[in-house]
């Protein structure tokens, strides 16, 4: 290499010190940023999985007490009971606590239908349902 | 000989209150009102005019949206903004309230009886649709709920023949259910509507369906895809009528004597459509007999013909009046 | 790549003798110590952008991922109180329809409140933690504390105590069998579910009850071992 070159090269090298120091920084930047974002993220996570989770584990609790107070009778009627019970057990026993399970919307859909079902079976008073959800859907 | 409408009478069914729905008993010899007044009132006629044999007024503390009476006439279902869908039995020339079905969260918009007669099926603002059994005991119970849509559910209708289901919905979308291992499921979504669907009509032989929307068309509905072992059937839409209308079109009939379908619009008006007689049937061909331009002075809600006499017409509106009609086409 | 250490070194060594007052060219002083300190201002703006667009990717690259890991957290932490109130529920229904002024349905009824009071309590622990600016890295780690909020005997069953100042509770109080009496002041999950199964035998009712208020129990404590929450 001539002389020429060398100095050329040595110009170069100094721009490019720009380039390390913001290179340098972004990687400890993003570093950073991918721990806090792990953090938000999980803590945003963890209100929608509870809160989903709270509703459906409250279901499966309710179907589950039934099913055993229920098995008693044979008669008609509490068969049927037993049935629907036993269905939204079944249904809920299925759904996967997953964040992005393909057709979360549309299973939560199901399981809600079906306890509505359940309750007018049961002859639960309306204000019940209501006490325990509020406004009984979310949109997820 | 023009095909026309005449009115043959016009009264008053909810004073000071908009009168929702009418509904013929399945002799054609009762209309079933019901209104904004939280009544349900039973018209007959007697001699020439029509006049109020019974008035409910007891069953329900909110507007009463809609009627439908059991096929074979003894009973009388009621879907009211009270949450609640009372049933009514026939005794003599009175109705008394036989039970209330209770579970909607919120406003029921429509109820409807399967031909069958042993089972009920009602829709609520509450976006879902219940299905009912009735037992021999006059006791009900609920099948399946079923949460298809994602908004208000307007209205259900029985298929005429087969166990079949359909809703329309404030979410644009008409929806097909059918029973599947002792619970009703949704099996097709009707996607084509830009805005509400307000009512549902099948026509006389149950091939096709078709709803009108607040978007000013009817569109025609028929099953394309294989019926049994399918996940989802498949229905298209093989029809649009549209630029008829001015405004939002709140219901459709479609009569079984003679195949003539009648919209009622927010506008005001009437209209008769009739189906050309060469018309293929996966592509109808629909064209408008009769326009009642100002058929009432507000919003028409209902129209419903006579299930025995041909071209006798019933429908209401927001100004609380009801009007008989008598079509007369030179095809009929 | 080596003449650019150099460079740097020389170029740090040049800003260290800046901040000792003492001019490293004496000729050129005045023109150096400006063109250095211009040089390293624009150097340390250099970095801090970089660092800025970093954590912006950083973020926005983990945020999903986060997400989907406290949802299956969270979930977990509220399968068992949840089915706990459902069957509390179910209970206070039962007892309803089988004899509704009974010391029982007093006790069920009280059994809800406290399960309804418990999990409002996570849920407010939860929404704390979102609102909680994040540590700084070296801090301990909040979320494990987090999740044993509410198992420690300590959490009482909300402010008041509800037993003693529930007036259904304490009118039955004098009358009733050992279910009341037996309950503590403060619960636990753990408590809560004893008392439930304290219930269903005082009750009579069918043994699967028992058996479906263990499993819960059992799960749980599975769950409290493998996230290290205290009991």
């Amino acid at each position: 290499m001539s002389m020429t070159d060398e100095n050329d090269d040595l110009f170069d090298s100094v721009l490019m010190a720009d380039d390390r120091f913001r290179i340098e920084g972004y990687r400890e930047g993003f570093e950073e940023g991918t721990r806090r974002g792990m953090i938000e993220g999980h803590n945003h996570g963890m209100i929608h999985g509870a809160k989903l989770s709270s509703e459906v584990s409250f279901y499966y609790g309710f179907a589950m007490t039934w099913k055993y107070l229920l098995q008693k009778n044979t008669h008609g009627k509490a068969r049927k009971r037993l049935k629907a019970v036993e269905v939204l057990g079944d249904l809920i026993q299925k759904f996967p606590h997953e964040p992005q399970h393909e057709n979360l919307q549309e299973d939560v859909e199901r399981i809600r239908a079906k306890f509505r079902q359940v309750c007018s079976l049961l002859n639960v008073p309306m204000n019940f349902c209501d006490y325990v959800h509020g406004s009984g859907s979310q949109d997820f | 000989m023009k095909d026309a409408l005449d009115l043959l009478q016009r009264f008053s069914g909810h004073p000071d209150s908009r009168c929702w729905y009418v509904a013929w008993d399945p002799e054609g010899a009762l209309l079933a009102s019901c209104g904004g007044d939280r009544a349900v009132r039973i018209w007959g006629k007697e001699g020439e005019s029509w006049v109020c044999k019974s008035a409910l007024s007891d069953g329900h503390q909110r507007t009463v949206r809609k009627v439908a009476w059991s096929p074979c006439g003894t009973y009388l279902a009621s879907a009211s903004f009270d949450a609640t869908t009372c049933i009514w039995k026939k005794k003599e020339d009175d109705f008394e309230c036989l039970t209330v079905l209770e579970g909607h969260e919120n406003e029921v918009k429509c109820v409807a009886w399967a031909p069958s007669g042993s089972q009920l099926a009602t829709c609520s603002r509450d976006k879902s649709v219940w299905i009912w059994e009735v037992d021999e005991e006059d006791e009900y119970e609920c099948v399946s709920v079923v949460n298809a849509h994602t908004q208000d559910v307007k209205h259900v209708v029985w298929h005429p023949t087969r166990e079949l289901l359909a809703s329309a919905s404030y979410d644009n979308n008409v929806c097909i259910y059918k029973e599947e291992d002792d619970d009703w499921e949704r099996r097709a979504t009707l996607e084509g509507h830009t805005s509400t669907v307000w009512s549902l009509a099948f026509d006389p032989s149950g091939q096709r369906l078709a709803s009108c929307s607040d978007d000013r068309t009817v569109k025609i509905w028929k099953e394309s895809g294989p019926h049994e072992g399918d996940a989802s059937d498949a229905w298209k839409c093989v029809c649009t009528l549209s630029g008829f209308h001015g405004r939002t079109i709140y219901d459709i009939s479609w009569c079984r004597l003679t195949g003539a379908m009648v919209t009622a619009c927010g506008d005001d008006g009437i209209r008769v459509f009739k189906e050309e007689v060469t018309s293929d049937p996966d592509q109808p061909l629909f064209s408008m007999s009769v326009h009642v331009a100002k058929a009432h002075s507000q919003d028409v809600n209902c129209v419903a013909w006579n299930p025995k006499e041909p071209g006798l017409l019933a429908s209401c509106s927001d100004d609380g009046e009801i009007a008989i009609w008598s079509y007369k086409s030179e095809d009929v | 790549m080596v003449a650019i250490e150099c460079l740097c070194v020389l170029i740090m060594s040049w800003v260290k003798a800046l901040g000792s007052s003492e001019d490293v060219f004496d000729e050129n002083a005045d023109d150096i110590s400006l063109q250095s300190k211009e040089w390293k201002y624009n150097m340390e703006k250099r970095a801090k952008d970089g660092f800025r667009d970093g954590i912006n990717a950083g973020k926005e690259a983990s945020l999903q991922a986060g997400f989907n890991q406290g949802y299956r957290a969270g979930a977990l932490r509220m399968k068992a109180v949840g089915q706990l109130k459902g069957t509390a529920s179910a209970l206070q229904i039962w007892c309803q329809l089988q004899d509704p002024g009974s010391p029982a349905a007093a006790s069920v009824s009280s059994l809800l409140q406290c399960v309804v009071q418990h999990e409002e309590r996570i849920e407010a622990a939860m929404k704390r933690a979102q609102e909680r600016p994040i540590p700084s890295v070296g801090d301990v780690s909040e979320d494990l504390a987090n999740l044993g909020v509410g198992l420690t005997p300590e959490q009482g069953c909300g402010r008041t105590d509800c037993c003693k100042e529930d007036t259904d509770c304490s009118s039955s109080h004098s009358s009733c069998s050992t279910l009341l009496h037996s309950h503590p002041a403060g619960q636990s999950l753990e408590e809560l579910l004893r008392w439930c199964m304290s219930i269903v035998v005082e009750l009579g009712l069918p043994e699967g009850l028992l058996h479906h208020l263990q499993q819960i129990r059992k799960e749980f404590f599975r769950l409290c071992v493998r996230t290290f929450m205290k009991i």
